[in-house]
């Protein structure tokens, strides 16, 4: 994995095409606020009942706060905002969290 | 960007206090530079308190300007674990805002800020019994080629012998990563850790390359004949959005099921704070 941008950023996540990446690239973001490795997690996609690995769903960096969509319907599942008064962590889209045991000095 | 005063990892509000193991921003000095193609190269960076990574894993690396501003981007690790050395291979974005520091500006002695290791989805540890005997099949599209160079170091520093090919699609000849490397890898492949290797040139082939330049095709990720089955049971695809997509698109048609792959999308992120 690699990334850098390229300036303007487009506002609004925008048609800026190749910019979707995924829940790997927002594992750091995540890993401030879960205990544990974010990217093993089974997401529970609240919309369309879909599971995947956190590190499968789509990525939408670089707007205001972290967005994850479902790879398959693209509904909204988590995001991730840091603001002045604090970090908001809204996981309305999802449904469930299976956090699976998992071996490694990660 | 060309000052990377360190800040001491309080700009975006993560845990400073995290507990051991978690992840927090840690100073990281370069002590080592080693051109990789004709715009990219691996940098070494010491980062005391290191405690290891697995192959596949990523870190957070965090430019912080005189100013203040800072900048930060994801970059997979390009050695498996040893003591506090870290190491990536960055591939220069022409209109990047860090990269260009990264390939073409940073000196041995520079600081920056370092935070990791992350994922633990798209790794691959030697004896990981979900994949047990194998076959596995690594899939890289340009300096994708990076977390699964590390996978197969990792692989042969451990004396596995699961059957592995690495199918690394690429522009032309001087976009190639771990030249010399990947041609001893597979030059002998009953020598213990070697890899089948394939080499899929998009644009333009080195002479007497007996692929004509195409993207990639189902022909490139059908397996060796030396394969005890069929398919593999595990698939790591990384490269940019739009060739994992293409990736995927091709496995599924070759019947693999989503189970079996896994995934890593990199590309032009704009993920300042």
């Amino acid at each position: 994995m690699s990334s850098d941008y390229s300036p303007p950023a487009t506002p609004h996540g925008g048609a800026d095409s190749g910019a979707v990446l995924d829940g790997n690239a927002a594992a750091g973001d995540f890993a401030g606020i879960l205990a544990s490795d974010p990217t093993t997690v089974m997401v529970r996609c609240g919309s369309c009942g879909a599971t995947q690995a956190f590190g499968q769903l789509s990525a939408y960096l670089g707007g205001p706060g972290t967005v994850l969509r479902c790879r398959r319907c693209e509904a909204m599942v988590a995001r991730v905002a840091r603001t002045p008064r604090g970090t908001w962590l809204d996981l309305s889209g999802s449904s469930s969290w299976l956090f699976l045991p998992t071996p490694g000095p990660a | 960007m060309t000052d990377t005063t360190s800040t001491g990892g309080q700009a975006d509000g993560s845990a400073e206090e995290a507990p051991p193991g978690g992840i927090h921003w840690r100073k990281a000095t370069l002590i080592g530079l080693h051109p990789q193609s004709w715009h990219s190269r691996t940098l070494a960076l010491d980062v005391p308190g290191w405690t290891g990574h697995l192959p596949g894993q990523h870190v957070d690396l965090r430019l912080t300007a005189a100013d203040g501003y800072s900048a930060q981007r994801s970059y997979s690790l390009a050695e498996p674990a040893a003591s506090s050395r870290v190491a990536v291979t960055v591939d220069l974005l022409p209109h990047g805002e860090v990269s260009p520091y990264l390939v073409e500006s940073m000196e041995l002695g520079d600081e920056l800020d370092v935070r990791g290791p992350i994922g633990g989805w798209f790794v691959w540890e030697p004896g990981d019994p979900s994949i047990g005997g194998g076959p596995v099949l690594l899939i890289a599209g340009g300096s994708g080629v990076v977390p699964l160079v590390t996978m197969l170091r990792a692989r042969k520093r451990a004396g596995d012998s699961t059957p592995t090919m690495l199918v690394y699609s690429l522009r032309g000849p001087r976009d190639l990563m771990y030249g010399p490397e990947l041609e001893e890898l597979s030059a002998d492949l009953s020598a213990p850790g070697s890899a089948e290797v394939r080499l899929v040139y998009t644009r333009k082939i080195p002479y007497g390359h007996p692929r004509p330049a195409s993207h990639l095709a189902i022909e490139d990720i059908e397996p060796p004949s030396a394969w005890p089955e069929p398919l593999a049971v595990r698939v790591y695809v990384c490269g940019s959005s739009g060739f994992v997509d293409h990736a995927t698109r091709l496995l599924h048609k070759a019947g693999y099921p989503d189970d079996r792959i896994r995934t890593e999308r990199f590309g032009p992120t704009g993920a300042d704070r």
